[in-house]
C-alpha cells in the first residue's frame, strides 16, 4: 500500500488512546478486557516516553532540522493505516492498531535515532525510549500534514464568493427565520472554527486531494455525495449511545484514489464529545517537509494564548514567514513560485493545528500566497525572497500598524468632551484610540465592561491607568459655573453628564443594562467583518452592541479592513472556536477569584508548557473530554517525575510509584480548589466557553478603517474596490 | 502669498448673490477655479497650500459650511488625481478645465435628478415637501410638465420661512398647495402619500444633512409608514460620519445651552431666533431612497459612490 493512497483515516491515535485510557477507568459501558487494557498501558506508557522526549526539546530550539521521512517510520505509518484500515474500528482495535504503530517504531527505534531532530538524540538512554519518540514525532508530522486538508479547505472556501457555510439543521432555523437561504454548499465543522469544504480544490491541485474531511455534526442530506470524503471519526462509545450505524459513502478522490466515507448523524451542539474534532489521516505528499524553527516557535506562542489578539498573530505568522522565506532554497527541479507556495502550505499547516487561523490573519496568508504565486519563474532566489520580504514588511506596516494608527487619529476625533466611552474586553485599538483622545485633550469618562472567563479588561484598565485616565485632577478642572462646564455638553443623545471627566469604571456584563444608560458611546473592536455587515468578535461583544442599540447609543467599531472576509457567516454557531473548557471553573467560595485553569492552577499550568500543541487545552479538545483531565495530569506528572529521574540517569520505570501520588495529589487539589472540577465524569454535564460571537450589521453605527468610516452596508464595496490591492 | 489680491470669499459671495439657482458646492468650486487660474505658484506643494488655505477660509468664512465643504473637497481630490502631472501648470490647466466642466455640469444634475425622481410622482398623490428645494422645484416642475396632477403641503420651515417662497412658486405652477405650520407634522402625515425633502449634504452612512426639521419629518413618516425620498446631486456627497445631532461640524456646544442670560427680562424671540440649530442630520434608516443625478439610491449606495470616488 503507498503511502498516499490509504482510504480511511487514521484516528489522532494520542487523542483516542487518550481517550481510551481514560474510559477504562470510568465509562462502565465499556468494561476493560485483557488486550484493551494492555494496549491502553502500552499507549500510556509509550506517551510517557514521548513526554521526555518532549521535556528535552523544551530547553532547545526545536526541530530545528525535521528528517526526511525515515524508511522506518514510514512502516510505522503503513502499520498505523493497515490498523485503522480493520474493519471493526471497535477501540479495541484502535488501541492495538496504536500499539503495533508504536511497535513497528520501537523496532527500528536504533536505526532512526540519528535522524530525529537537532538535540535530540543526544543522551538519550534505551532503544525503545528513542523508537518511541521518533514515533511520535513521526505521528507529529503526520498531524502537520492533516491539516493540509484543512487549510486549504478553508482556502478554498474563501476564494468561493459568499459561500455560507450550513449544515442542514441550521438551515432549517434559516428558513423558518425567512433569511435568504443559500445552498449548503459545503458541510461545516460546527466547533474547533474549521470550516470544512468537501470541494477541495486546493487540496486536489496539491495531490492531497485524497485527504478530505469529515466532521460529526453535520446530516447527511446536507452532505453532497462528493468523492473526496474521507472519516473522522467519532468517539465510539459516543456513537454506539446514539445507536446509529454509520452510512458508508465509497467514491474516487480527484487523484483517483477511491475514498471510503462513513458519515455519522448529527451530534447535538455545545458536545463537549471529542467527536467533533475533526480527524484527518496523513498522506504521504508533503510528509518530508519540515516545520521551520520560528514557525514553531510562534505556533506553540498561539497555542499557549501568549500571542492571542488577531493583529498579534498576524503580525507574527508573517514575521515569521518572512524568517522562512529567507531559509528556503528553491531546488534545482522545480521553481521558486510553486515549490514556496507548497512548502508554506505546509509550515502554515502546523500553524493552523495550533490553533484556528483567525480571518485576519487567513487573509494575510491568502495574500501571501499570491505573491509568492506571481512571482515571476525567471527570477533569482535571492531577489525573490527580497522581494516577498519587502512585500510583507509593507503589508504589515500598511495593513496593520499604520492602519492602527489611522484608526486611533480618526476614533479620537469621534470622542469629545463629556462623553462617556463605554467598552469592552481590551481591544488593542480601541485602547490606542482612548489615549490617542486623551492626548488630543478630550475630557471623557470610559467604562471598561469585563466577563469572564477571560476577563482581560482588568488589562485594558491597566493600560489606561497607567496612561493616567485614573487622574481625576488632570485636564478637567471643576468649573465653577455648571452651566458652562463642558459636561453639560448636550452632545450625545444629552447622555454622558458625568460630573466626573476623567476616570475609568470597571464593571462586569452582568452590570450593562445599568451602565449603559449612562454611555454616550461605545467603542468596540471586531476581528472580523462579513461580507453582509455582520460582525465577529469576542463572546459577548453582541450583548453590548445589543444593549447600546436599545439605549440608542451609537456603536463605534474599530476594524482594519485586512480583517474584512468574503464569507458570510449567519451566527456564532455555524462556525467558532471553543475555549478551555475549565477556565469556566472558579474556585469555589470566591466567587470572582481567578478561573482554576492553566494560568494559575500550578498542576495545570504543567500540561500547558507541553511542547506540541495537542497537550494542550488551547489547541486540542482533548481537554473537552471528561476523561482526559486525570489521565493527562497523570502523564504529565509522571513525565515531569520521569524526566528529573532521566536526568539522574535512573530508569524511566522506577518513577510509576511518584506517578500515583502525583496523579491523587493534583486531582485533589483540585476538588478543593474547584466545585466543578470534577464535571467531565458527570455525563450530563457540559462546559462551553464559546470564544466568539457574531454581531448583526444593524447594531453597529459605524465602521473606523483605514480607509475611512464607513457604515457595515459598505464592507462589500470595501471587499470589491480594494480586491486589485490586497 | 500670491493670491492675496484676490479675496475668494468674496468671489464666492458674489457668485451665489449673483445667481439665485448656483448651489453652494458650485460656487465653491467656480471660486476655486478662478483663483488658480490667478495666482502663479512654482511649486506643487506651494499650489496645493494656496488651494487648501483658500478651502478654509471658505469654509470659515460662510455658515453654511457642510454643503459648501463637499465642492472644496471634490476640488481637493481632483488636485490629488492630477497631482500626477509634469508641471503645475500643467496641473493647473486640467484643474482649470475639470473645474469649469463641473461648473456647467451643475445644472445638468438637476435636471437628471429630475428625471430619476419624477417617475414616483404620480396621478392624484398628495406629497409632502419640506423648507424651499431648488432640486424639488426641478422635480416637480417636470412632474407638471408630464400633465401628471398631484396636491402639495409644504412645511411653513422655521425660522427663515422657506416654504412661504416654495409655496408661491408652486401656486404659479398650478399645483395646489398648503402651508402647514412646523408644528402640525403629525397631524397631517396620514394624508400624505411621500415626502420629498433636498439636502444640504449627504454623509458617508447614507444619512441627510439638511434644513432643521428634516429629521422629525422622517421619524414621523417612518411611523407612519410613508416612503421618505431625499433629493440631492452627487456633489453634496460630503466625507462625514457624524453619530448624533451633535456630531456635525456647524454643531456649537453655545446652543440651547442654558446658557445664563444676562439682564432681567429675555426678549425671547430674538433669542429663540440666535440660539437655535439651523441644521439637523436624518439617519439613514430613516430614509427610504435618495434620488441623485447618478440614479436613484439607497442610503448604503451612496457610501458606495463616495468610497469609488475618493479611492483613487
Amino acid at each position: 500500500m503507498s503511502d498516499n493512497k490509504s482510504t480511511i483515516s487514521v484516528p489522532d491515535i494520542p487523542q483516542a488512546g487518550g481517550a481510551t485510557a481514560g474510559d477504562s477507568k470510568e465509562n462502565p459501558h465499556t468494561a476493560p478486557q485483557t488486550a484493551d487494557s494492555a494496549a491502553a498501558k502500552k499507549e500510556k506508557e509509550e506517551r510517557r516516553r514521548l513526554k521526555e522526549a518532549e521535556l528535552k526539546l523544551k530547553g532547545i530550539d526545536i526541530g530545528s532540522k525535521k528528517p526526511q521521512m525515515t524508511k522506518a517510520e514510514r512502516r510505522a505509518l503503513q502499520e498505523k493505516q493497515r490498523a485503522a484500515k480493520q474493519p471493526k474500528q471497535g477501540k479495541q482495535q484502535q488501541s492495538s492498531g496504536v500499539g503495533a504503530g508504536v511497535g513497528a517504531s520501537v523496532g527500528s527505534g536504533a536505526g532512526v535515532g540519528a535522524s530525529v531532530g537537532a538535540g535530540v538524540g543526544a543522551g538519550t538512554g534505551a532503544g525503545s525510549s528513542s523508537g518511541g519518540r521518533d514515533s511520535r514525532d513521526q505521528r507529529q508530522e503526520a498531524n502537520g500534514q492533516q491539516h493540509v486538508a484543512t487549510a486549504h479547505g478553508k482556502d478554498a472556501k474563501i476564494n468561493m464568493d459568499n459561500r455560507v457555510v450550513l449544515d442542514d439543521k441550521r438551515m432549517h432555523l434559516y428558513l423558518h427565520l425567512d433569511l435568504p437561504q443559500h445552498p449548503p454548499t459545503s458541510a461545516s465543522a460546527l466547533f474547533y472554527g474549521y470550516p470544512l469544504d468537501n470541494n477541495d480544490t486546493a487540496a486536489a491541485e496539491h495531490g492531497t486531494g485524497d485527504v478530505g474531511l469529515f466532521v460529526a455534526g453535520i446530516k447527511n442530506a446536507a452532505f453532497p455525495p462528493g468523492p473526496q470524503v474521507v472519516v473522522g471519526m467519532p468517539k465510539e462509545d459516543y456513537v454506539a449511545a446514539e445507536a446509529k450505524e454509520p452510512v458508508t459513502v465509497k467514491g474516487v478522490s480527484p487523484s483517483g484514489v477511491p475514498v471510503v466515507a462513513k458519515l455519522r448523524d448529527a451530534i447535538p451542539p455545545f458536545s463537549s464529545e471529542p467527536g467533533h474534532r475533526t480527524i484527518v489521516k496523513p498522506t504521504g505528499n508533503l510528509l518530508g517537509i519540515s516545520i521551520h524553527p520560528r514557525i514553531k516557535e510562534v505556533g506553540l506562542r498561539m497555542a499557549a494564548m501568549e500571542i492571542a489578539s488577531s493583529n498579534a498573530r498576524t503580525i507574527a505568522a508573517l514575521n515569521a514567514f518572512i524568517d522562512f522565506i529567507n531559509d528556503y532554497n528553491t531546488p534545482s527541479d522545480t521553481v521558486l513560485n510553486r515549490n514556496l507556495t507548497w512548502h508554506l502550505s505546509a509550515q502554515l499547516n502546523f500553524l493552523v493545528y495550533q490553533r484556528p487561523m483567525c480571518i485576519g490573519m487567513g487573509n494575510a496568508i491568502r495574500w501571501l500566497k499570491n505573491e509568492i504565486a506571481k512571482t515571476s519563474a525567471s527570477i533569482q532566489d535571492g531577489e525573490a525572497k527580497i522581494k516577498l520580504t519587502s512585500a510583507i514588511h509593507d503589508y504589515i506596516k500598511e495593513r496593520i500598524t499604520a492602519a492602527g494608527d489611522v484608526i486611533a487619529e480618526a476614533g479620537a476625533q469621534k470622542i469629545q468632551d463629556g462623553d462617556v466611552v463605554l467598552t469592552y474586553g481590551a481591544s488593542s485599538t480601541v485602547q490606542r484610540l482612548l489615549i490617542a483622545a486623551r492626548d488630543m485633550g478630550r475630557r471623557f469618562r470610559v467604562v471598561v465592561i469585563d466577563s469572564r472567563p477571560e476577563n482581560d479588561g482588568r488589562k485594558l484598565v491597566r493600560e489606561l491607568v497607567e496612561a493616567g485616565f485614573s487622574d481625576l485632577s488632570s485636564g478637567a478642572a471643576p468649573s465653577d459655573t455648571p452651566y458652562d462646564s463642558p459636561t453639560h455638553d448636550i452632545r450625545s443623545s444629552g447622555r454622558g453628564r458625568s460630573t466626573v471627566n476623567n476616570g475609568i469604571t470597571y464593571a462586569p456584563i452582568t452590570a450593562l443594562s445599568f451602565i449603559m444608560r449612562e454611555a454616550s458611546k461605545v467603542f468596540l473592536g471586531a476581528e472580523a467583518f462579513f461580507a453582509n455587515g455582520s460582525m465577529l468578535s469576542r463572546s459577548g461583544t453582541a450583548i453590548v452592541a445589543l444593549a447600546a442599540r436599545s439605549y440608542h447609543v451609537p456603536v463605534i467599531v474599530s476594524c482594519e479592513t485586512y480583517k474584512f472576509s468574503e464569507r458570510i457567516q449567519l451566527d456564532a454557531v455555524v462556525n467558532n472556536e471553543l475555549g478551555f473548557p475549565d477556565t469556566l471553573m472558579y474556585k469555589a467560595g470566591i466567587p470572582d477569584a481567578e478561573p482554576v485553569g492553566p494560568q494559575s492552577d500550578p498542576a495545570l499550568s504543567e500540561m500547558e508548557y507541553s511542547a506540541y500543541a495537542r497537550d494542550r487545552y488551547s489547541a486540542h479538545p482533548r481537554w473537552n473530554n471528561r476523561s482526559a483531565l486525570a489521565n493527562s495530569s497523570a502523564i504529565e506528572s509522571s513525565t515531569t517525575s520521569a524526566a528529573s529521574a532521566l536526568k539522574k540517569g535512573k530508569s524511566a520505570r522506577s518513577v510509576a510509584p511518584v506517578e500515583t501520588t502525583r496523579e491523587t495529589k493534583t486531582l485533589k487539589h483540585l476538588n478543593t480548589q474547584c466545585s466543578l472540577s470534577n464535571w467531565r465524569s458527570d455525563r450530563s454535564l457540559r462546559l462551553v466557553n464559546i470564544t466568539q460571537d457574531v454581531t448583526p450589521p444593524e447594531f453597529v453605527s459605524v465602521i473606523i478603517t483605514e480607509v475611512g468610516m464607513i457604515p457595515t452596508t459598505s464592507i462589500p464595496v470595501v471587499l470589491r474596490e480594494y480586491k486589485n490591492q490586497i | 502669498m500670491t493670491n492675496n489680491t484676490f479675496d475668494i470669499v468674496q468671489h464666492y459671495n458674489s457668485l451665489i448673490e449673483g445667481d439665485t439657482n448656483i448651489s453652494a458646492p458650485v460656487a465653491a468650486v467656480g471660486s476655486l477655479v478662478k483663483l488658480i487660474e490667478k495666482q502663479r505658484a512654482t511649486t506643487m506643494l506651494e499650489f496645493t497650500m494656496i488651494v487648501r488655505t483658500a478651502c478654509e477660509k471658505l469654509k470659515e468664512a460662510t455658515n453654511n459650511s457642510i454643503s459648501l465643504s463637499a465642492g472644496c473637497d471634490v476640488f481637493m481630490q481632483q488636485l490629488a488625481r492630477t497631482s500626477h502631472a509634469q508641471s503645475v501648470d500643467e496641473c493647473r490647466e486640467m484643474l482649470i478645465k475639470a473645474g469649469s466642466e463641473f461648473v456647467q455640469g451643475a445644472g445638468k444634475c438637476r435636471d437628471n435628478v429630475a428625471e430619476f425622481g419624477s417617475p414616483f410622482v404620480r396621478d392624484d398623490q398628495t406629497i409632502l415637501i419640506h423648507s424651499y428645494s431648488r432640486v424639488i422645484m426641478g422635480l416637480l416642475r417636470r412632474a407638471v410638465k408630464q400633465n401628471k396632477r398631484f396636491r402639495v403641503y409644504i412645511t411653513e420651515s422655521r425660522p427663515d420661512q422657506s416654504g412661504l417662497r416654495a409655496a408661491a412658486e408652486l401656486q404659479e405652477l398650478g399645483i395646489p398647495c398648503e402651508v402647514v405650520l412646523d408644528a402640525a407634522i403629525g397631524y397631517i402625515m396620514e394624508k400624505v402619500d411621500m415626502v420629498l425633502v433636498g439636502a444640504e449634504g449627504v454623509v458617508e452612512s447614507g444619512g441627510l444633512i439638511n434644513k432643521i426639521g428634516t429629521y422629525q419629518i422622517a421619524i414621523i413618516a417612518k411611523t407612519a409608514k410613508k416612503p421618505f425620498y431625499a433629493l440631492a446631486e452627487s456633489f453634496k456627497f460630503v466625507r462625514l460620519y457624524p453619530l448624533s445631532q451633535y456630531d456635525l461640524p456647524t454643531y456649537r456646544s453655545d446652543l440651547l445651552s442654558f446658557k445664563e442670560k444676562p439682564g432681567t427680562t429675555i426678549d425671547w424671540q430674538t433669542e429663540l431666533l440666535r440660539n437655535n440649530p439651523m441644521l439637523d442630520y436624518t439617519p439613514p434608516e430613516y430614509i427610504t431612497l435618495l434620488f441623485t443625478d447618478l440614479g436613484v439610491m439607497t442610503p448604503s449606495g451612496v457610501s458606495d459612490e463616495l468610497i469609488k470616488f475618493y479611492l483613487d
